[in-house]
């Protein structure tokens, strides 16, 4: 159990480590990311200044699992709130107010309902949070001089050094291939240009 | 068709089918409108038998019917406006179903004219003269305080302006939308924006009041000023399960696969998930503060619904217009597999029409107790025993409404289907005269493209 905890934490810093490719436009980045995708490449990402309609599709990354999460955090909050109103009114400190009953589900109602708005709130930050690996104040991918652009008009395409297929020189191949601008070889050590200068003249 | 009684009813512009793309007509033939109109009037006539019977009933399953229709067109009159007024693009394609219901108005305010001519005795207890006789055998001190705003030609004034508004806006909605078809201009769009932008806060507060008019002043001792915003929750509900309803028939019929896919369904389902949680929250709100004042004139109300077998109703509305619309249209599976998402759209217009059966039905069971326990109230009030009132209340209650058992008739359900088959009628009626999509709006090619991520 907690070697495996130690592994994924282990994946997650050494998730960008890999090839960095930098590309025109989104329409050319979304070309290359499914041609690399039919090609076999499965550890993919993408960054880019604004969300791409149709991107998550087209890296394959199917439907979040925050939904279930968020849902398992709303009927915890839920729970609380029965048993806040339950414990304080009719257990703790039971006062009669109008000779209505202790506990009643009307007046705690609201109570239930704010809670389970505040814990499905706040499971929604948390659980993004932690199945982005966020915050991440270290990322190999902040070597690379280029990638300061991906904030304003750089579009650019990883892939992990653990994909199956991965081979430093193929995989760089590949990408020049699909249009790359420059490649980049990333890793804790620094960034390492990797272009071939005459794949960029041929395109 | 240049009648010009179907013009002021049914449909104010000439047929322009033959001018639309070929995909974009309505295929197949009359039985689209006859069928359902023919339905409808046969129900209707069935239902008239009632009236030889139980005349309190029949117009009260008239009333019943009637308003399951307005409601929905209220609830998409609101739906286009609030489409143009957001410039959302999504919906492009599948809006000229609500348009087509919109323009159901003047429909409308012709079936409600038999309410307003002859139902209004047995419909609304304030009607009654001997209630404002001082001195007299059943004067009523707090529906004589009331007179001045429930009395019957005010009412009347009032619904006709309500109607004036809705048919107004809903045709204006209904007409440019159309036009649009054969001659595209922005101007069109711009005027859709534009009324919509001062036809929105408008139709919130006619259609308040309307619901306080028509539903609530069944019960004239009650009031609940959150009564129009529970009203327009369903409405909106409703009108969202049958623009769902229209598009999969017509998508069985081969019609609009393209235009309305499972990308505009699922946003459809979404809204009416959304207003299944709204409605919970009207509906909640408005008993919970009841509940915690525990007023005499307003308890008596969810007392007449929780008792004598109207608890039943009650907990259905709970369990079918809440959990389990709730947790079925939550995944996102059940909005996207189109037949179950056709089932989800029948329940919800069901437990809408029951919601309106147990806003209206049970004050017949409560109405003759209300008069004793005003009576009463008001005496004690004059005594100052305030409390004595409320015990008087409840005493009154369980003598006299034992005599209108809880439950459905055959009227009820008659009355209901055959108001709704010929508001069907009429609009498939339209739908056969005009293009199905408004192919010429300037966001309908957005639409077409439209995905959920």
């Amino acid at each position: 159990m907690f070697s495996a905890i130690k592994n994924r934490l282990a994946d997650h810093a050494n998730q960008h480590v890999g090839l960095l490719a930098e590309f025109s436009d989104p329409g050319s980045l979304m070309q290359a990311v499914k041609a690399l995708r039919k090609r076999g490449y499965s550890r993919l990402d993408t960054f880019s200044p604004f969300a791409i309609h149709g991107m998550d599709k087209a890296i394959g990354l199917g439907t979040s699992l925050l939904g279930y999460i968020v849902f398992i955090g709303g009927l915890a909050g839920c729970a609380l709130g029965v048993w806040l109103q339950w414990w304080t009114s009719a257990v703790s400190y039971p006062i009669n107010i109008a000779n209505k009953p202790l506990f009643s589900v009307e007046p705690s109602m609201p109570i239930i309902f704010e809670l389970m708005i505040l814990f499905s709130a706040l499971t929604a930050v948390g659980a993004m949070l932690a199945l982005n690996a966020l915050p991440k104040p270290y990322n190999p991918l902040f070597f690379s001089k280029r990638f300061a652009r991906a904030t304003d008009d750089g579009f650019f395409l990883h892939i992990q050094e653990t994909d199956d297929l991965f081979d430093r020189a193929a995989t760089a191949q590949a990408l020049s291939e699909e249009g790359a601008l420059a490649i980049e070889y990333v890793s804790h050590e620094g960034a390492e240009d990797v272009t071939a200068p005459d794949s960029i003249n041929e395109t | 068709m240049a009648n010009p009684l179907t013009r002021l009813f049914l449909d104010p512009l000439d047929s322009d089918r033959e001018r639309a793309p070929r995909k974009y007509q309505l295929s197949g033939d009359f039985r689209w409108w006859v069928v359902p109109l023919g339905i409808g009037v046969a129900c209707l006539a069935l239902s008239l038998l009632g009236l030889a019977g139980d005349s309190q009933r029949f117009w009260y399953a008239y009333l019943v019917g009637w308003m399951f229709c307005v409601s929905i067109s209220v609830g998409a009159l609101f739906f286009v406006m609030i489409q143009h007024i957001v410039k959302a693009y999504w919906s492009a394609s599948l809006r000229r179903i609500p348009e087509l219901l919109v323009a159901n108005f003047p429909l409308l305010f012709l079936l409600g004219l038999p309410i307003l001519l002859f139902g209004m005795q047995d419909l609304y207890h304030w009607t009654h003269a001997d209630l404002y006789e001082v001195g007299g055998e059943h004067f009523d001190p707090i529906l004589a305080g009331k007179q001045s705003y429930l009395n019957v030609p005010f009412f009347i004034a009032r619904v006709v302006l309500y109607f004036a508004l809705w048919s107004y806006l809903g045709l204006r909605m209904y007409t440019l939308s159309v036009r649009q078809d054969t001659e595209p201009t922005v101007e069109n769009t711009l005027k859709l924006r534009k009324v919509s932008a001062w036809g929105i806060p408008l139709c919130a507060v006619g259609t308040s009041f309307a619901s306080f008019d028509l539903l609530m002043s069944l019960d004239p001792h009650w009031f609940s000023t959150i009564f129009g915003v529970y009203f327009f929750a369903g409405s909106w509900l409703a009108s969202c399960a049958v623009l769902a309803l229209i598009g999969l028939a017509l998508r069985l019929s081969g019609l609009l696969k393209m235009e309305i896919t499972t990308e505009h369904y699922q946003d459809v389902g979404k809204f009416m998930f959304g207003f299944v949680v709204f409605w919970t929250y009207i509906a909640f709100c408005q008993y919970m503060l009841i509940w915690y004042a525990n007023l005499p004139e307003e308890i008596q109300w969810y007392a007449d619904r929780l008792s004598n077998g109207w608890e039943t109703f009650t907990w259905a509305l709970i369990i079918g217009h809440f959990l389990v619309p709730f947790f079925l249209l939550l995944p996102r599976i059940t909005k996207r597999v189109l037949p179950f998402f056709a089932f989800m759209c029948v329940w919800v217009l069901v437990m809408h029409w029951i919601d309106l059966f147990w806003l209206a039905l049970p004050t017949i069971a409560g109405e003759a107790a209300h008069t004793a326990a005003a009576q009463a109230a008001a005496q004690a009030a004059e005594a100052g025993h305030a409390v004595a009132a409320g015990l008087d209340n409840v005493v009154g209650l369980a003598d006299v409404s034992s005599s209108q058992p809880a439950g459905f008739r055959m009227v009820d359900f008659t009355a209901w289907f055959g108001m709704f088959g010929i508001f069907l009628g009429a609009t498939f009626w339209r739908a056969g005269r005009h293009s199905l999509t408004p192919y010429n709006d300037p966001y309908f090619a957005d639409s077409l493209r439209f995905e959920n991520e």
